[in-house]
């Protein structure tokens, strides 16, 4: 029981902290929706190729916009945890009797409710440009929970990251340097039928590119279960690495 | 007494085979206030991070409130306290958050942390910015929260890694108040790392001297001081051709190593400090028998041994240099 309250404080102080920098919130949803209106009409005769998997390209480019959001959104994730290394925060709440799982999942957890509330707001956009989601408020639902495995994943091997290496360069350098070719080696922009046989055999390595199948298909097929069903496992499998790696690194930092 | 730490041949090697603390043996007794006194890189905050389990041993056992440092870390961790050197506390809470933060991470319940948050509030005089952003705190004030919080839960034993560094006098001397108030009044066991000479002989029942993370001498301040008999008359000439000040020392050094009076020669950073058993009478005939030679003495100054002969003595280096007390405000960083 004390591992739930352990959770729940933790939760609470990192929720309250990005209540108290909207800034972040604010431009880390400027940006996605920047990309909704402007890719939208970059792209938007796209949709008029012979085979395009959509209706339009912005049935196509909104699910993507949603999964790229959480990718950028969670790879900073351990940027927090560098801050509370360089205060000395970190120290002092580990020479407490706090469950050290319940203390990095804590943040985990609350950098996915910060990132939820943002796919919500990118859906209620996207649905006023015209969104049509074929399974409807569930079906929305559903994707932020899928999107939120891949969240955990991310953040968690951020995390992980932030806590080996204790500095904030490595982070931003990895996280750009990542960030990109994860985004482009996936059907997030562009349907992977028009891309070479050698980049869509390269996809089926990013878990990006499940979870945008998976989103996609709530958007624009439906409970299709050939494109859910690997998305949640795969998914799954990723969580539970970045958060077994993020709990081995935070064991590791009190060594 | 009942011992409150034990450490039997406590050893942390960084990779690259640095020694941090090097075999290390001490004892520290319930109810004191007991000081670890050195320079930087010594080896103390690498002692205080093996005895509040943040870091593990390469070697050796450490014994805290009974519990094994290696065995028995969560047990450990609920009675005792841990004030970083780092003021570190959440920016981004009020001041009473950061306490109930530390009050539930304790498991404490809401009730009596509601009391005691206040009564703690109170003690370090922030009562009136309890429910500000920490953010807009300033370092002195940081600081007496950061201690406020390592008392939530009633700890026996409270470890202050260098508690007052980079603060100015006024919130330095209250926060010497309060360490002394606390292990007076709750006969709190408080374990402190300082390079404040000044600090340490203030405060501190106990002490070891620590360099390069070995144990150089321990005992009480007094004592430590008694073995340096006498008095100290500390030297410097003045200059009579550039980059002669050394050889002038040594020849200084040279002719009253010969005296009968004088009991030990230090030579420091272009000084030399000359132990003596009464320092009134050894005065002038130091400045003669320097006249003599032809060596002029630009100042002699006559003091009691302090700690930092104590710790020149064993190590043949000088704290002082470059550690003296801020004496204006300093900026927290």
């Amino acid at each position: 029981m004390r591992f739930f309250a352990d959770l729940w404080h933790t939760l609470i102080r990192h929720v309250r902290a990005n209540l108290r920098t909207p800034f972040f919130t604010v431009f880390g949803l400027a940006q996605p929706l920047f990309w909704l209106l402007l890719f939208g009409q970059l792209f938007k005769r796209m949709a008029e190729l012979p085979g395009f998997p959509a209706e339009n390209y912005l049935q196509f480019f909104a699910p993507g916009v949603i999964v790229m959001n959480v990718l950028f959104g969670s790879a900073y994730a351990g940027m927090d945890v560098i801050e509370d290394i360089t205060s000395g925060v970190l120290d002092k709440l580990l020479v407490t009797p706090v469950s050290r799982l319940a203390l990095m999942l804590g943040g985990l957890l609350a950098s996915f409710l910060g990132l939820a509330v943002q796919v919500l707001v990118i859906f209620g956009v996207a649905a006023l440009m015209g969104l049509r989601v074929v399974t409807g408020f569930a079906g929305v639902l559903l994707a932020t929970a899928i999107v939120g495995l891949l969240s955990l994943g991310l953040s968690g091997l951020s995390n992980a990251l932030a806590l080996l290496t204790k500095h904030h360069d490595p982070v931003i350098i990895t996280v750009n340097f990542l960030t990109t070719p994860l985004m482009f080696v996936s059907s997030a922009m562009m349907p992977l039928q028009l891309a070479p046989t050698w980049l869509q055999t390269a996809a089926c390595f990013n878990p990006i590119d499940y979870a945008v199948r998976a989103v996609r298909a709530l958007v624009t097929t439906g409970y299709d279960p050939a494109a859910i069903l690997p998305g949640v496992l795969v998914l799954s499998a990723f969580a539970a690495l970045g958060v077994t790696l993020a709990t081995l690194a935070f064991r590791k930092v009190s060594d | 007494m009942d011992t409150i730490i034990k450490t039997e041949g406590l050893t942390k090697i960084y990779p690259g085979d640095v020694r941090a603390v090097d075999g290390v043996d001490f004892a520290v007794e319930k109810g004191e206030v007991f000081g670890f006194l050195g320079p930087n890189g010594a080896g103390k905050t690498t002692t205080v991070r093996l005895l509040t389990t943040l870091t593990r041993p390469t070697s050796g056992r450490a014994q805290v409130v009974g519990c094994d440092v290696a065995q028995d870390a969560r047990r450990l961790r609920e009675r005792i306290g841990y004030s970083a050197q780092e003021a570190g506390v959440d920016v981004n809470a009020t001041g009473r958050q950061n306490m109930l933060l530390y009050g539930h991470y304790h498991h404490r319940g809401s009730h009596t942390l509601k009391r005691r948050i206040v009564e703690l509030l109170e003690l370090v005089d922030l009562s009136d910015g309890a429910d500000r952003l920490v953010r807009t705190y300033s370092g002195g004030m940081r600081k007496r929260l950061e201690i406020a919080t390592t008392l939530i839960h009633r700890p026996q034993l409270l470890f202050l890694d260098e508690p007052t560094l980079g603060l100015d006098i006024q919130t330095r001397v209250h926060i010497w108040d309060y360490v002394r108030g606390l292990n007076r009044k709750d006969g709190t066991t408080i374990f402190l790392t300082t390079h404040y000479l000044e600090e340490a002989d203030r405060l501190c029942d106990h002490l070891v001297i620590i360099d390069h993370g070995h144990i150089v001498a321990t005992g009480t301040p007094d004592a430590l001081k008694d073995e340096i008999r006498g008095d100290v008359v500390t030297l410097s000439l003045s200059l009579r051709e550039t980059n002669a000040v050394a050889a002038d020392l040594e020849k200084a050094q040279h002719i009253l190593s010969g005296q009968p009076f004088v009991e030990e020669i230090q030579p420091t950073d272009g000084e030399l400090n000359v132990y003596v058993e009464h320092g009134a009478s050894a005065v002038p005939q130091i400045l003669r028998l320097l006249e003599n030679a032809g060596l002029t003495v630009e100042s002699a100054a006559l003091s009691r041994p302090s700690l930092d002969d104590v710790f020149l003595r064993h190590t043949g280096r000088t704290m002082r240099q470059g550690h003296t007390m801020p004496t204006g405000p300093v900026p927290l960083k």
